[in-house]
């Protein structure tokens, strides 16, 4: 039976327009989370007096190695080209601007080709030079309840193991990298329905079924993402203001001399020196 | 004698400069309409021709800008650049007009009551080669009232104009303005479903000038026009995939099933469960956690339209 025909109690065949109605509600309810998160991270990190020692005792964490220029340069590209996605694709979706459509869908496609390069790059680079930064390990697992009890103000620190910890690896290495190839699948299968779309009709009910679907997932995906990207850039500020400054380029990183898991077992160190 | 001179210059091929000429004449039997004109017209006959093209002897009176009717202040005026330019622009006024013959032209027809929106609405149907349209016309909702004489029903002339009608097939841009003036065409009667024609690729994109987007007809249809549970109607549910085929590639009757938020979105928001429960759930929330129903109260959430 294909997606499409399934009947509601009634027997009517609403299901399609009734899940993208649920989608918007989905949607706004992702958003609401996002922001959600900043008003709890704030709440928190001023309350559990977090914020006073980063902000003004500068107590940052430290950084074991100076990133080099390239990820900085794609992350750059990678996040313009996924604001202008989703600013472009909520319009579409949503048009307030006057016969905006096709204007609209130029730019959307030239943004994503950037994205998709910028993708495929950041992966060979993560393959030849970092991917070791992405793993996640056991220690990682073990790691996680404690690194998830400091974002919700439950324990102080929690063991430093590498560059990353493992809900930034979480992210970085499996969300984003997994929510953007379903993007670029059902955004392509939006573009040509036949040709990528093709061989799910049978199931879906037809190639315009099919699309339908795509959109509804293009569309909870570009949501899902932009959740993440809020709590991805709320944690980023308000962990390591300086290293954000960094990452985009608008401060050079000091150099630090290495220390840590040459000098000292990793389990040891107290990631975040202003603990609380 | 003036008078006489008017069915020969009238005669010339260039009616706007005879019009001119007589610009003194014409404006005087405008004011003096009522009483001067149809004392002349009665004594002296003049042979007026309404011939090719047709709208010379009419346009005497109508092709003043100033005629206007005393106590409606309704604007008789007819720009004759405008009918030139027009699709009928070779069609004498007495085909459309048919309750109006040559030789009123010659006269005043003070008084004369005319529905034009009835009549020369209505009178596409006597031309072949309009009897395409009619053909369906006369089966479609619109059509079968229309002729039955209800005033409310659309006449040809409601969806299309009057004087004004350019080529649809031959004209790209007076097709593309016809295509985005769906709001005149059918919302002028049709405003519920105007206004709920709000679905995300369709309806909103079409209201912003989206030119892909489809207009009511390329669902409904333009001439066939039927209620959706009659079973020949282009949106009746066995026809729906066709007709979303026409632009959706192998559209099929599960596909059609997203018809339902064509004209439903806004409904449909508000059947939602949690939509519907909102208020319930935030009254809960409040006793609950806040202990007020104030607290409920004023804490309206956002509604879900992002
Ligand atoms: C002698 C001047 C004159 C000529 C010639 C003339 N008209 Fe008129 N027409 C008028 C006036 C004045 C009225 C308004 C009459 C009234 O309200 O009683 C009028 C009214 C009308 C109306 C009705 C408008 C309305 O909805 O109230 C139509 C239609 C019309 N004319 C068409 C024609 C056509 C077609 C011709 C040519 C066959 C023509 N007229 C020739 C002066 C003229
Ligand atoms: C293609 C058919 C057609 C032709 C040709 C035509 N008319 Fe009309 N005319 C109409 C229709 C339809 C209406 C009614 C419009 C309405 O009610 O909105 C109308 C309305 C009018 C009116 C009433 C005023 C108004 O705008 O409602 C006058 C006066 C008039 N026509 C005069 C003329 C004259 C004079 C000519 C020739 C120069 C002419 N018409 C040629 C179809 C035609
Ligand atoms: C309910 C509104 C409506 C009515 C009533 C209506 N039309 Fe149309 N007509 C349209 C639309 C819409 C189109 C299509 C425009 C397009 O395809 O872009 C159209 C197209 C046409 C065309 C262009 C050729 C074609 O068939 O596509 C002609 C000629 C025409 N109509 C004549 C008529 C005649 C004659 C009548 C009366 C018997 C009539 N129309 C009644 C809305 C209407
Ligand atoms: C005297 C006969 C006649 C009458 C009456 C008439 N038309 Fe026409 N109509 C024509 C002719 C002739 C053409 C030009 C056809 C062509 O160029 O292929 C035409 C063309 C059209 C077109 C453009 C078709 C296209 O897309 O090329 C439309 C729309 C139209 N008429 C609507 C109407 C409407 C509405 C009425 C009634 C208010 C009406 N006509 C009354 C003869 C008539
Ligand atoms: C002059 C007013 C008028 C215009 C313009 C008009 N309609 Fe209608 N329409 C009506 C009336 C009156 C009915 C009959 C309603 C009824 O029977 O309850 C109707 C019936 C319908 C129906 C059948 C629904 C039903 O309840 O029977 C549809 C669909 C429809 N119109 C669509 C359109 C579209 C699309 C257009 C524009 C192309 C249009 N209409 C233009 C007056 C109009
Ligand atoms: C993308 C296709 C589509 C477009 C465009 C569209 N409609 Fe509809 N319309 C439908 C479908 C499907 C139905 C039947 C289901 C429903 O009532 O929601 C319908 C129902 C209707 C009905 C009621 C018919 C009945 O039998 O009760 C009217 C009236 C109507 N539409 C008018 C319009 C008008 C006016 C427009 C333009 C503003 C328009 N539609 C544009 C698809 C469309
Ligand atoms: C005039 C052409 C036209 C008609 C007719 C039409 N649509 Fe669409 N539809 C579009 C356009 C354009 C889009 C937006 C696609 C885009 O932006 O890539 C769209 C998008 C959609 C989508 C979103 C998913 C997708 O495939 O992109 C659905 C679902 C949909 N239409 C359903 C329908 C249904 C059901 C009908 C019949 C009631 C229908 N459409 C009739 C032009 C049309
Ligand atoms: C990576 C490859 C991508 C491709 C090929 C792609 C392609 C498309 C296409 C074809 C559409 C439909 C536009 C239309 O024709 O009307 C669309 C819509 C959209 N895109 Fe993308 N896109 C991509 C990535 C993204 C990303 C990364 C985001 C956001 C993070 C995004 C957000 C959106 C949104 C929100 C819509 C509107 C969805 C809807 O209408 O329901 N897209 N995209
Ligand atoms: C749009 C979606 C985004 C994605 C998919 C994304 C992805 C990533 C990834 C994969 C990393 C790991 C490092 C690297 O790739 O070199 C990273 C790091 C980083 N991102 Fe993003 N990012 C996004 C948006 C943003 C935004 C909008 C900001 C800030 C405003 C931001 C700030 C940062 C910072 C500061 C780092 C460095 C973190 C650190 O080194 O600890 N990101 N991001």
């Amino acid at each position: 039976m294909a997606l499409a025909d399934i009947e509601d109690k009634d027997g009517n065949r609403i299901m399609l327009a009734e899940i993208n109605v649920w989608a918007d509600i989905i949607a706004t309810l992702m958003v609401a989370v996002g922001l959600g998160f900043w008003a709890f991270q704030i709440i928190g990190n001023f309350a559990t007096g977090r914020m006073k020692r980063k902000f003004i005792g500068k107590q940052w964490p430290h950084h074991d190695a100076i990133v080099p220029p390239l990820p900085k340069i794609m992350h750059g590209v990678h996040v313009t080209s996924m604001i202008a996605l989703w600013i472009t694709g909520l319009l579409i979706r949503f048009p307030v601007i006057v016969n905006g459509r096709t204007p609209l869908k130029y730019i959307h496609f030239v943004a994503m080709y950037a994205v998709i390069i910028i993708f495929v790059m950041r992966l060979q680079y993560a393959f030849a030079r970092d991917s070791k930064e992405f793993a996640i390990t056991l220690k990682d697992i073990k790691n996680s309840p404690r690194v998830l009890g400091y974002y919700m103000f439950l324990g102080k620190a929690y063991p430093h193991l590498m560059k990353y910890n493992v809900m930034q690896k979480m992210t970085y290495g499996l969300l984003f990298p997994i929510f953007l190839t379903v993007m670029a699948f059902t955004g392509f299968g939006l573009m040509w329905p036949k040709t990528v779309l093709g061989f799910l009709a049978p199931l879906a009910g037809g190639v315009a079924a099919a699309a339908a679907w795509a959109r509804v997932v293009h569309y909870l995906s570009a949501m899902f993402l932009l959740m993440f990207t809020m709590i991805h850039v709320c944690l980023s500020f308000i962990e390591d203001y300086p290293a954000l400054l960094m990452f985009f380029g608008l401060t050079k990183q000091e150099a630090h001399a290495p220390h840590g898991h040459t000098t000292h077992p990793p389990t040891t160190e107290p990631a975040r020196p202003y603990a609380n | 004698m003036a008078i006489q001179l008017i069915p020969r210059q009238l005669n010339r091929p260039a009616p706007m400069r005879t019009s001119a000429r007589l610009s003194g004449l014409v404006a005087l039997a405008t004011g003096f309409f009522f009483c001067l004109v149809p004392a002349i017209a009665q004594a002296a006959p003049v042979d007026f021709t309404i011939g090719i093209p047709g709208k010379t002897g009419c346009l005497v009176c109508h092709g003043d800008p100033k005629l206007t009717e005393v106590k409606s202040k309704k604007v008789l005026y007819i720009s004759e650049s405008v009918m030139l330019g027009s699709v009928h622009k070779d069609v004498p006024c007495t085909k459309c007009h048919t309750d109006f013959d040559s030789a009123m032209a010659t006269q005043s027809h003070q008084g004369k009551n005319t529905d034009s929106k009835k009549i020369a609405g209505l009178s596409c149907k006597n031309c072949h080669e309009h009897a395409a349209q009619l053909k369906v016309y006369d089966k479609s909702t619109h059509g079968r009232l229309a002729m039955g004489g209800d005033d409310k029903a659309p006449t040809c002339a409601d969806c299309h104009g009057s004087h004004e009608i350019k080529s649809l097939k031959k004209n790209k841009a007076y097709r593309a303005e016809f295509r985005m003036n769906a709001k005149q065409v059918c919302g002028k009667c049709h405003q519920k479903y105007y206004a709920s024609y709000n679905d995300y690729y369709h309806g909103r994109a079409y209201k912003t000038g989206a030119a892909d987007a489809p207009a009511c007809w390329d669902c409904h249809g333009a001439h066939e026009i039927l209620p959706a549970d009659q079973t020949e109607s282009k949106v009746a549910k066995g026809n729906l995939a066709k007709t979303c085929g026409t632009c959706h590639p192998d559209s099929r009757a599960g596909f059609a099933n997203f018809g339902a938020l064509i004209h439903g979105r806004d409904t449909m928001l508000g059947k939602n469960l949690l939509i519907k429960y909102k208020d319930k759930l935030l009254t809960w929330f409040g006793d609950t956690f806040l202990g007020s129903k104030e607290a409920a109260a004023s804490g309206k959430p956002a509604a879900a339209k992002p």
